[in-house]
């Protein structure tokens, strides 16, 4: 786990220095590494590829035009980048423009009906649809709420009917147990890869 | 602070998920700058973030980084004729006014150039007329001396006329016995040559006395004071040599003379 942790910063460090000399590189190396986790963190708010892709557009500009302002002692560089995403997702369905275009007849209404049901319709990955099921149902909402859709302590209070303590504690409890399934996904996903290797090299030994 | 007292509380969770105020926000992050255990934590709940971030993938349309990149690339040089369309009106605006300006001043300049001419011509024409009446107050306080010697009851005007050397000359006298004063009045004088200048005389008893000698004056600014000679009978005015004659006068070279009545 550490590892693949190491080898998230180091990746970090070199984007964050193309960035710091203003080497348009950063940003292809931004797009062949972050691509895809952005796309889908922002797909999973807006509900549609072609407003997702102007979405995902829209945040590399703004990551390449605020650089300087990313400061490492705040966060770590994929937070602030899936911060500008969500941000930049987030405001583009509560835009006009993005309320209009759901409202004349697109097939893509799911915002709403999505956030709170099952997400089974909405994940491709296996095994996030694995993490997901097995986290409680109460994390995942909360987590839902305020990442996803950008509610404020208030508005969860209100949405969920619990205290701003309780959010406070279950939210710690959420991200706890994410952490130790996410964990137990790495571990079960490099055992399994041991073994196909192992098997693998028994198979040619044995021919 | 207790560190785990405070990461316990839940608050880093927050911070992650941006439901901090932005006071609260402020107040994690100076934080973080202050315990390493904190930054630690943080780092660990942003993993997590990414795992989870990060079993939402989905493939993104390739080649969009170069559609980003020309965005950013036309964004560069959009800004100038962007910049230039928006402020145009103002260099514009700021050309006219600094015409405007430079008219007005080339305006003002002539209409102080001109003014300049009209203030000078003015004020020589006052120094000539402040010449001239300061002249001609001048004149006016001689005239009226003169007409009051004319006019006072006590002066005599003896005529002297030509004689026949001279007939067209004619000169005067005025006498008054009450103030003991003359004055000669030259109306009519031929101009005498250079070397010669005329020399009035008295005749008291038969005797010339002599009276002075002096210019014909071309202005005629009037009465010249002569000396007062008492029991005067006749006067009359001889050409002498420049200086005049101390011996008598040359009764030949007599040009006027007239009686006392």
């Amino acid at each position: 786990m550490s590892s693949l942790f190491q080898k998230r910063d180091q990746r970090e460090t070199e984007i964050v220095d193309l960035l710091r000399r203003g080497d348009q590189r950063a940003v292809s190396v931004i797009y062949q590494h972050y691509a895809d986790v952005l796309f889908g963190l922002i797909y999973k708010i807006v509900r549609s590829e072609t407003i997702a892709e102007e979405v995902l557009q829209d945040t590399l500009v703004k990551i390449w035009k605020n650089a300087a302002q990313y400061d490492r002692s705040k966060g770590r560089l994929f937070t602030w980048f899936a911060n500008i995403a969500r941000n930049t997702a987030i405001d583009k369905v509560r835009s006009a423009t993005y309320q209009r275009e759901q409202k004349t007849g697109s097939t893509e209404n799911l915002v709403h009906e999505g956030v709170l049901g099952t997400e089974e319709t909405q994940v491709a990955d296996p095994g996030l649809q694995k993490v997901i099921n097995s986290l409680d149902e109460k994390y995942r909402v909360l987590i839902e709420l305020a990442y996803f859709q950008g509610y404020s302590q208030r508005e969860i209070e209100k949405e969920l009917g619990i205290p701003l303590g309780t959010i406070k504690s279950r939210l710690r409890a959420a991200i706890q147990e994410l952490r130790t399934k996410l964990d137990n996904e790495f571990v079960r996903k490099l055992l399994f890869a041991i073994l196909l290797v192992t098997l693998l090299l028994n198979y040619l030994l044995q021919t | 602070m207790n560190i785990q007292d405070y990461i316990a509380s839940g608050i880093l969770e927050q911070y992650l998920m941006g439901l901090l105020t932005d006071t609260e926000r402020q107040e994690v992050e100076r934080n973080l700058a202050q315990y390493p255990e904190l930054r630690e934590e943080l780092d660990r709940l942003e993993h997590t973030l990414e795992s989870y971030l990060s079993l939402h993938r989905r493939p993104a349309p390739p080649g969009l980084d170069a559609e980003v990149l020309k965005r950013i690339n036309d964004d560069v040089p959009t800004p100038p004729p962007a910049a230039a369309g928006k402020s145009s009106p103002w260099p514009w605006l700021l050309g006219l006014l600094a015409l405007a300006a430079l008219l007005a001043c080339w305006w003002l300049y002539q209409q102080r150039a001109s003014q300049q001419d009209t203030i000078d011509r003015l004020t020589t024409e006052l120094a000539e007329l402040q010449a001239a009446c300061d002249q001609t107050r001048q004149d006016s306080a001689v005239l009226e001396q003169q007409l009051a010697i004319i006019r006072n009851a006590n002066t005599r005007l003896v005529q002297m006329r030509g004689t026949p050397k001279a007939p067209e000359a004619i000169a005067s006298v005025y006498w008054n016995t009450n103030d003991q004063k003359a004055y000669l009045d030259v109306i009519s004088l031929p101009d005498p040559p250079t070397d010669k200048q005329y020399q009035l005389w008295a005749i008291v008893d038969g005797n010339p006395v002599d009276m002075g000698v002096f210019e014909v004056v071309i202005d005629s600014s009037g009465l010249q004071e002569v000396p007062f000679i008492a029991n005067a009978q006749a006067f009359a005015v001889t050409l002498e040599n420049r200086g005049g004659s101390t011996t008598g006068p040359t009764l030949e070279e007599m040009v006027v003379i007239g009686n006392v009545s």
